[in-house]
């Protein structure tokens, strides 16, 4: 549908800077979700797109045209809210032809494309029902339709699905998805739920402190965060300190390492890596170290099992590997060993958002 | 990479935006600067006067704080304002507790008729307890058949009897919803920590409400020391700041009314300090109540349950005992202003004839008033609610005052504003219907701002982001939203519009005399037949609007604290 470009946006609030300088490009018919923790600026930044907020500085372009000067009811960016915002005095059927009876468009071809925009949501039999009359899953179905039948260069969603339970957040997750790419529109999705983001986008952008630290395709957000911020708030992330005080080698966890080059002139850095990656009781199948540490916890969750071991003198490591018998046999205070493949660990430099050494 | 260059993106534009709203709130600031700022800052001027040299002094203050009349005058005021406070919390709490705590026969009929006895007008209340209880009383005189002498309803029994049966629905009504919304769970931890029920009552559930029972009592302080027609009609030489600063202004006619301002501004400082001082006992306890884990009625038998209901009907019978008085009294045959016997239409006869242009001047400014109030409110409630700026914040603030200033006062700083040049008001219908307007205007305010506050900012964004101009949002999706706020607040607005009097008795002529005057010298002549029948008009007017609210309000009772 059309290309947005962010330039430059800044917004701050009294001293509080919530956008320092934003710059975005999303394609054209991409789903591009801002996920970050609470007061990272990413509410800020989607409303500054609706023009709800007016920037400090900075342009905001939707194809070719420049909207950011625009009053929120002329930009034609279609919104969906977080409490559904659904009019609770309008029926659904009024509900989702509010905009296109504001731009005029002729009545039977409301009644058409509404009743089509309603059959897409699945909320067909429902019409004429009001808001109170609907779950919260059908009253956010009514938000979706209000805001694509309305054809909107760019749909922006805000935390559609974080008042709604586990099981229906997926269902509608799936639908969004679905809908988006049937229409083919830019969609901008904001979420603080890594999972969220990475299962329905085609890129995220990862924002903290005002800045977007990443924006990339979810697999690389997953797999290689380009600062350690990124890394310990998409998924789980066990940090070890690296020593490098020794000339000849580096060493984790207590043991000598080979490590690589990009760290060894570095003087403080720390280790990452995943909980499913650290292998207990298990042999090693290629470069990496090997250490003993004790059985602190171990959870079973059905599909897997959360193990906290316990490297005595180098902290608590965690571990996810799936439910074997063996393993469920070891006792709390047994002693494990602990493996890290070379190859599954990244370095950081020091501080919360230090980057990837590599 | 290029944008079509006609449009020039600036990232200023915004901030000094004059849409609609700038202009309403300009145009609020500066009415309420002309008709509620300037009034009492001329009040307080003129305090600081010396009528003779017109030079500044300390004098008249001086006078108020230390000679013996005006003295005796503030500590009376202070008793009955204590007075009437205490009362309504002894009726007001424990009917509170008990309609909210056990199963109680009818609640909803106990509720409205403590609604309507808040509505009805309090100088009612006066003057049924006198029909009752004064010298040539009902009770008086079965009671003198027994041989048994009543002990006198005049002075400051009465007055405190009667605020305290006027204004506890307050307490009621606010404590009462309070309870209801207390988290059950709070309760049953206390129990579970090993607290007995009479433990958990004071260490637990009064503390929980306390701040729902010190507003209300507030509320029923600064309207007792406010209250004009009460201690005017059954105080006798019982004198309140309000009767004297009425007395001082009327024989001050001529010369400027200085001691009346500075018992003016006397009054003010009472009611300002005893919000504060709720304010800072309250300090940041805010406790948010539980809408769905709350406790149940529990059902009560015997002697128990039988003690509950007698409790609850008979403080809410004794509240309502002045209406049925009224009422009764309006159709009893008179003869001028002697009761002959037997019952008849006449005074209703008399009223229309003799005074029907007070019921239409009545019925007219109120209902001037309260479009006026209605419209304005619904504007200025939205700049506070949904506008913040440090401006919207000086309005919030600024329509607290009305709340604080009594009747009289407000009147005497509308007689020092609007008396001359361009300005003069004075003796038109125009006037009355000001004052009806900037004493009620807060009331309309609040009442639309607490709806506004429950409608999610979010409705009014998704009306925009689907093309519609923020005024356009506003009329087609705000304002209907609004609307069980807007009737109800307009239905309370016209109830005190109709019943004031305090104000009124300072503004009226000959041509602008409303019922509340007329009642209010009716009764100083002793015509009861008129007052009753003026009363009656002015108790079913109020007890139809009660019931609009009733019908649209979602709060219910809630919409009249």
């Amino acid at each position: 549908m059309a290309q947005v470009r962010i330039k430059n946006i800044k917004k701050s609030y009294g001293n509080h800077v919530a956008l320092k300088g934003i710059n975005l490009d999303i394609d054209s018919g991409a789903f591009f979700t801002l996920l970050g923790p609470s007061g990272c600026g990413k509410t800020t930044l989607l409303r500054a797109i609706a023009g709800f907020h007016q920037q400090d500085a900075g342009e905001i372009f939707v194809g070719e045209e420049s909207i950011g000067h625009l009053s929120a009811n002329k930009r034609n960016v279609g919104m969906v809210f977080q409490d559904y915002a659904v009019f609770p005095h309008l029926s659904v059927f009024d509900n989702v032809a509010f905009g296109l009876v504001q731009q005029k468009v002729p009545a039977a071809e409301i009644r058409q494309r509404v009743t089509d925009i309603l059959a897409t949501v699945q909320l067909d039999q429902h019409a004429e029902r009001m808001p109170h009359q609907l779950s919260g899953g059908q009253q956010q179905r009514v938000g979706l339709a209000r805001a694509l039948v309305i054809r909107p260069k760019v749909l922006l969603m805000d935390e559609p699905l974080s008042n709604l339970d586990a099981k229906l957040r997926i269902d509608l997750r799936r639908d969004i998805r679905q809908v988006q790419q049937e229409f083919g529109i830019t969609a901008i999705y904001v979420t603080h739920d890594q999972e969220e983001a990475l299962s329905i986008s085609d890129q995220v952008c990862v924002m903290f402190d005002g800045v977007a630290q990443q924006v990339d395709t979810p697999w690389a957000i997953y797999n290689r965060p380009e600062n350690r911020f990124v890394a310990s708030f998409v998924g789980a992330n066990n940090f070890m300190a690296v020593d490098t005080t020794h000339t000849d080698s580096a060493q984790l966890l207590g043991q000598k390492f080979d490590a690589p080059a990009a760290i060894r002139n570095q003087a403080n850095c720390v280790a990452a890596i995943r909980p499913e990656k650290v292998l207990v009781n298990r042999a090693l199948t290629g470069n990496g170290l090997q250490v003993d540490g004790t059985l602190r916890q171990s959870m079973f969750t059905g599909r897997e099992l959360q193990l906290l071991v316990d490297v005595a003198g180098h902290g608590v490591l965690e571990a996810l590997t799936a439910p074997n018998e063996t393993m469920m046999a070891v006792k709390i205070g047994d002693t494990v060993s602990v493996g890290l493949l070379a190859a599954d660990i990244l370095y950081y430099a020091e501080g919360e958002t230090g980057k990837l050494l590599s | 990479m290029s944008a079509p260059g006609t449009k020039r993106p600036s990232a200023m534009r915004g901030f000094v935006r004059i849409d609609f709203w700038s202009i309403i709130m300009a145009v609020s600031l500066a009415v309420i600067g002309l008709m509620l700022i300037w009034p009492i800052a001329q009040v307080l001027i003129l305090g600081f006067i010396n009528p003779e040299t017109q030079s500044f002094t300390l004098d008249n203050y001086l006078k108020v704080l230390t000679h013996p009349y005006y003295l005796g005058a503030f500590k009376n005021t202070l008793i009955v304002g204590v007075g009437g406070m205490v009362g309504a919390c002894l009726l007001g709490v424990p009917l509170a507790y008990c309609t909210a705590r056990y199963v109680v026969k009818g609640r909803s009929l106990i509720a409205t008729l403590a609604v309507m006895a808040l509505v009805s007008p309090p100088f009612i209340g006066a003057y049924s307890w006198i029909v009752v209880a004064g010298n040539n009383g009902w009770l008086t005189q079965q009671m003198k058949a027994l041989g048994i002498t009543m002990p006198t309803i005049y002075g400051i029994h009465g007055i405190i009897l009667v605020f305290s049966l006027k204004f506890f629905p307050f307490v009621y009504l606010m404590t009462e919803s309070a309870l209801r919304n207390i988290n059950r769970s709070f309760e049953e931890a206390a129990e579970n920590l090993g607290c007995s029920r009479l433990e958990r009552l004071f260490k637990i559930t009064l503390p929980l409400v306390f701040p729902a029972i010190s507003s209300g009592a507030i509320l029923c302080f600064v309207l007792s020391i406010a209250d004009f027609g009460t201690p005017s009609i059954i105080g006798r030489d019982f004198r309140t700041l309000s009767t004297i600063a009425y007395n001082q202004y009327t024989s001050e006619m001529g010369g400027p009314p200085t001691m009346a301002v500075s018992i003016s501004m006397l009054m003010i400082a009472m009611s300002m300090l005893a919000v504060l001082l709720q304010r800072h006992l309250m300090g940041k306890r805010r406790y948010t109540g539980s809408m769905t884990n709350r406790t149940a009625p529990k059902e009560c038998k015997g002697v128990f349950g039988a003690a509950i209901h007698l409790l609850s009907y008979a403080v809410v019978a004794l509240a309502t005992l002045p209406i049925v008085v009224v009422i009764y009294t309006s159709f009893l045959q008179t003869s001028g202003p002697v009761f002959t016997g037997g019952f008849g239409l006449n005074s209703y006869a008399r009223v229309i004839n003799e005074v029907s242009d007070v019921i239409v001047n009545t019925f007219r400014f109120s209902l001037i008033a309260t479009i006026a109030i209605t419209v304005a409110g619904g504007l200025i409630s939205y700049i506070i609610v949904r506008r913040e700026t440090p401006l919207s914040g000086i309005l919030d603030t600024v329509l607290m005052v009305p709340y604080v200033v009594p009747g009289v006062v407000m009147a005497i700083g509308f007689l020092l504003t609007f008396n001359e040049g361009s300005l003069d008001l004075m003796g038109t219908g125009t006037i009355i219907v000001l004052i009806l307007f900037i004493r009620r205007l807060p009331y309309g305010v609040r009442a639309t701002s607490s709806v506004l506050r429950q409608i999610k900012p979010s409705i009014e964004e998704a009306a925009i982001s689907l093309g519609a101009s923020p005024a356009k949002a506003f009329l087609r999706v705000t304002v209907p939203l609004m609307m069980p706020g807007i009737v109800a607040g307009a239905m309370m607005s016209f109830i005190t519009a109709i019943n004031e009097l305090s104000s009124t008795l300072l503004l009226y002529t000959a041509r602008t005399a409303t019922m509340p005057v007329r009642i209010y010298s009716a009764v100083l002549d002793g015509e009861f037949g008129i007052a009753a029948a003026l009363s009656t008009i002015l108790l079913v007017s109020s007890g139809l609007c009660v019931f609009v609210v009733l019908r649209f309000s979602q709060s219910k009772e809630g919409a009249f604290v």
